[in-house]
């Protein structure tokens, strides 16, 4: 396994016109696991190309352990790759599967055999090895082509591709946290690209938000999840989204339509800001604000309280035990150091919630 | 104006794609949960008139719906993939079921239209467009938009959001909500998801294997699962399941064992059993009134807002457990899960149905 | 109950045009020609009923026999050269923009024009004399397929291939550009060959499509008569004369009606038979799998 880093790198399709990766410089360090996340169109396949060597970009360099690979064909890069859906030799066992790669290379025929078995155990395929993937399940399907990049010794990267896309719901959960196991067993350098939060956020130790080709945050789940740096990241992860509230700042005085709701933390310039909360931040205080409750949906472990105030709406995560009702007027407040101000989307202070409002 | 179904069956040659479905759904919206083959597409299908039952009924307001042609059957489907027409305009895939109407709209009539469905899925912009040039989100826009052009006294939607990235998706959802909440049409919802059927707060109706197994509101089939297909159907994250016995006024598993007098009389019958447990049950710290598992560490994953820890027990089954805020774990370390013995499920091997649901039931809000 | 039975009702209407065509087209004619093979016909009036004599002197005679070698080693020829080349053409082409149209073009040159006109291009085109083809041979070695018969059965198999390849090439291009490009991306980053490939990843995805190439080239070569109707006649002396040239020759140049009603149900028979042999062994592969599914999903 390898570090690899990335100097300067960006990519058009057009020669020049619009960028859908730009300028990135970053390192990933060997045995890491990274996320890519990201709705779709915000760079995270051109970026997982790159690397695979299937895109060569615009601009910069790619290097693998100090070596230069940018030019580098696919075959050449000691990289491997699961897809989004299971891509096997149909024709061949399971074990010629696994054997082709090392068979391509050239390997002794013992050592194939050796590493194979190797594989097929950690994998948990051993009892499989001479049926035809076709017969599998999609997602021990799945597992086949893991083990395929698995293999080869000296392997710099394994990329997944959204893998779970065409597993079946049941089967989602035991392939995430089996790659993630896998991961931990390997201490291979994975890049995973994902939409799907839950996926990136539970696999990865190091999750890169992007955005309209460009890396707006990284860092650990807890990190983003806490203490969002920019407005989308606050909205992307986490289900519901973060709620973001039209605020005035008048010389250090946070306002909501002319009510006074608490100070900022930072030094700020007069202005129009956002104020972002996440939901589970939204807590029940009767020393809080006043919020007229507009509905409230029953999510079985937790409810979710839709609120307005000044009419802005904003949801609250609230334990399955309190008592709200569509339609009554119910008090909240925000969490002291997990509510934040961004200004053109950026996080610029934290907010500092009165103590008490004075009714 | 109820859609009924009595007693569907069908048959294909391999396998039961029906196995006997009664269910009477109501204007407003439907949900039908279940994992993927639980035949949620295949009744969609025989009501929209595109297969035919080997046996049963269905009626639509009292009328006999199997004797009304396809064409003419007041039904809108949308499916998973985003399916237009790619070679038309979004005003032109909208009005197309206007178009083709037995009723023979007016161009204006058919252009109010258009535009008031385009404006309550905010395709206004788009209207000029072809299909291609749109985002997955908008091309399934403007398939909803379509079903919805001519009010159709039934729609349904197959799992209308799961192609689509999952932010797009509770956006979608939220609108689909609007739209439907109170729609005088019989709105059918099919999802593997139960985060989505959570979500709408509308009856739902559990699948597996070609029969509704359960039906009630989302909250209600969570909290009392009348067998162990609803209980995995309705759990995410799946919900923990081990074997267990039940011998001389205790109940046994792994290392935990638990005094009868705790429990449901339901279990005095019963020796061997399936004991499930929700992965946010267990805790990581002791409370009054808990019983405790240890095991292994195998896997943290945390994901911001909350953690799972993968545990192996002693009787080398492994368990989840769901524990709010960030707590990364070092793989094979030993730890305690603590659960109150009143949140277990139990359920017969057998016959998969449920012996006993939690006791405390889930709070309405 | 009721339902079922008016569909069923229905259905049987809808299939009948098709049932009147094929008794139009297939039935009837082969009824007839089944009439004419049990009969001794002399004039309108006067016939005899024969059984099965015509089958048997029809299995007894030597120009027919050896002409079923004939063409039976012509349709091994065909499907030799026009397979593997299909393939290595079909590879060969662009995947996409204006250079993939303009093959697509070419390939179909062959395939849309008339059958005669094929046969009378050749015809001059192979002549030694004022034909480019034949002339640029005859710079090579001797060559004049009107009085040699290797010459002659070379001109009829390069123009079959010439006509036909492209359809096989065709096939096999829409059956390469299904293959999704993960598989291509997975084989190269396996350190896969050009040929492990094309055995392990194009191959076995293409086995649908070249089943049914070889089908219809099969049964198309086992068929043919205009190419060497038209550019050789059948000849020099009988070096050409496949099966079907043979069938006219005897139905209309000897107006031998019962000889020929009798070949020709044999005729059909081979084929049937032959065609039946090479679909069960083509998709024996796929069949077995379909029937362990339901098997398995029954139990």
């Amino acid at each position: 396994m390898a570090e690899i880093r990335l100097e300067n790198v960006a990519h058009s399709y057009d020669g020049g016109e619009t960028f859908a990766l730009k300028e990135t410089s970053m390192v990933w360090e060997d045995g890491n696991a990274y996320a890519l996340l990201g709705p779709s169109g915000c760079g995270k396949t051109t970026l997982l190309n790159i690397i695979s060597g299937l895109i060569i970009p615009s601009h910069g360099k790619i290097y693998v352990d100090g070596v230069d690979i940018t030019e580098k064909d696919t075959e050449d890069r000691n990289i491997a790759q699961v897809f989004q859906f299971p891509v096997l030799y149909d024709t061949m066992t399971v074990r010629k599967n696994l054997e082709f790669p090392l068979k391509n290379r050239n390997v002794p025929r013992e050592k194939i055999a050796s590493k194979v078995e190797e594989i097929a155990e950690m994998l948990g395929l051993t009892e499989m090895l001479d049926k035809r993937p076709g017969k599998l399940r999609s997602d021990l399907q799945q597992i086949v082509s893991l083990g395929r990049g698995l293999v080869r010794d000296n392997v710099s990267a394994i990329l997944f591709d959204e893998p779970l896309t065409v597993i079946d719901q049941n089967f989602k959960w035991t392939l995430r946290s089996r790659l993630k196991k896998l991961h931990l067993q390997t201490e291979a350098t994975i890049v995973y690209v994902t939409h799907d939060q839950t996926e990136a956020l539970t696999f990865a130790d190091q999750v890169l938000v992007m955005k309209d080709g460009e890396i707006i945050q990284s860092g650990t789940s807890e990190e983003l999840y806490l203490s969002p740096k920019h407005e989308f990241v606050g909205f992307f992860i986490g289900s519901p989204g973060m709620n973001f509230l039209d605020v005035e700042i008048l010389s250090g005085e946070v306002t909501v339509a002319g009510q006074a709701i608490g100070s900022v933390a930072e030094n700020l310039q007069d202005g129009k800001f956002k104020l972002g909360v996440r939901p589970e931040f939204v807590e029940v205080d009767q020393a809080g604000y006043e919020m007229t409750v507009t509905r409230v949906e029953n999510r079985g472990v937790y409810q979710l309280a839709h609120l307005e105030m000044a009419g802005m709406p904003i949801i609250a995560k609230v334990d399955s035990s309190t008592v709200l009702k569509a339609g009554e007027q119910a008090s909240f407040s925000f969490s002291q150091d997990r509510s934040f101000i961004f200004q053109d989307q950026k996080f610029v202070s934290n907010f500092v919630p009165k103590s008490k409002v004075s009714k | 104006m109820s859609l009924i179904l009595k007693d569907i069956h069908l048959h294909d040659g391999v396998e039961d794609l029906a196995a006997g479905i009664n269910a009477e759904f109501r204007p407003g919206m439907n949900i039908l949960l279940g994992p993927t083959l639980a035949g949620k597409t295949s009744l969609m299908r025989i009501i929209a008139g595109l297969m035919k039952p080997d046996s049963g009924e269905i009626s639509l307001a009292g009328e006999n719906l199997l004797k009304v042609d396809v064409r003419k059957r007041s039904v809108a489907f949308v499916y998973q993939q985003f399916i237009n027409y790619p070679a038309f305009s979004v005003f032109d895939n909208i009005a197309s079921p206007l178009k083709v109407a037995t009723e023979n709209y007016s161009k204006q009539e058919i252009k109010d239209r258009v535009e008031e469905v385009a404006e309550l899925l905010g395709l206004t912009p788009f209207l000029k467009r072809k299909p291609s040039a749109l985002s997955g989100g908008q091309q399934q826009r403007v398939a909803i938009a379509r079903a919805l052009a001519r009010k159709s006294d039934i729609v349904l939607l197959d799992e209308p959001l799961a192609n689509l990235d999952y932010k797009l998706r509770e956006q979608l959802r939220e609108e689909l909500q609007n739209i439907f909440e109170g729609s005088d049409s019989v709105v059918l919802y099919s999802t593997a998801e139960p985060a989505e059927a959570m979500y709408f707060s509308a009856p739902t109706f559990v699948m597996h294997e070609g029969k509704i197994i359960q039906k009630g509101t989302a909250a209600e089939i969570y909290s009392k699962p009348e067998n162990l297909f609803s209980a995995k159907a309705i759990s995410d994250p799946p919900i923990n399941l081990v074997d267990a016995v039940h011998k001389s006024g205790e109940i046994a598993f792994a290392d935990v064992h638990i005094e009868l007098a705790e429990l449901p009389e339901l279990f005095d019958n019963v020796t061997n059993f399936r004991l499930g447990i929700q992965p946010h049950d267990l805790y990581p710290e002791e409370f009054a009134g808990s019983v405790k598992i240890s095991g292994t560490v195998q896997l943290a994953e945390v994901t911001g807002s909350s953690t799972f820890v993968h545990l192996q027990l002693t009787s080398g089954d492994e368990i989840v457990m769901e524990i709010d805020g960030a707590h990364p774990m070092n793989p094979g370390i030993q730890v305690q899960a603590h659960f109150d013995p009143k949140r277990i499920y139990a359920f017969d091997p057998e016959t998969q149905s449920t012996i006993s649901y939690p006791q405390r039931s889930v709070v309405n809000g | 109950m009721i339902e079922g039975k008016k569909k069923s009702n229905r259905g049987w209407f809808l299939v009948l045009p098709v049932v009147v065509a094929v008794a139009f087209t297939a039935i009837i004619p082969l009824m007839t020609v089944a009439n004419y093979s049990v009969q001794d016909i002399f004039s309108p009036n006067d016939r005899i009923f024969v059984g099965l004599e015509f089958f048997r002197s029809v299995m007894t005679d030597e120009r027919i026999l050896d002409a079923f070698q004939r063409n039976l080693i012509f349709s091994l020829q065909v499907l030799s050269i026009e397979i593997p080349l299909g393939i290595i053409i079909a590879r060969m082409m662009p995947r996409s923009g204006w250079k993939a149209s303009a093959a697509l073009v070419v390939l179909a040159v062959p395939l849309i024009i008339p059958w005669n006109v094929i046969g009378t291009t050749w015809k001059i085109f192979a002549r030694g004399d004022i034909g480019l083809g034949g002339y640029i041979a005859n710079l090579f070695f001797d060559y004049n397929y009107t009085n040699d018969p290797t010459d002659a059965w070379a001109t009829v198999l390069l123009m079959d291939v010439w006509h036909w390849t492209p359809l096989v090439a065709l096939l096999v291009y829409s059956g390469l550009r299904s293959i999704p490009q993960a598989y291509y991306q997975a084989a190269s980053i396996d350190g896969a060959s050009g040929w492990s490939i094309f055995r392990f990843v194009e191959l076995p995805k293409l086995k649908r499509v070249l089943m049914i190439a070889l089908l219809l080239r099969f049964m198309d070569s086992f068929m043919i008569y205009t190419e060497p109707f038209v550019v050789t006649g059948g000849g020099p002396g009988e070096s050409t004369t496949m099966l079907s040239i043979l069938l006219s020759t005897i139905a209309i140049g000897q107006f031998d009606i019962g000889t020929a009603g009798a070949f020709s149900l044999i005729y059909f028979l081979i084929i049937q038979i032959l065609s039946f042999i090479f679909f069960t062994v083509l998709t024996l592969d796929t069949r077995q799998g379909a029937t362990k599914k339901v098997k398995r999903r029954k139990a």
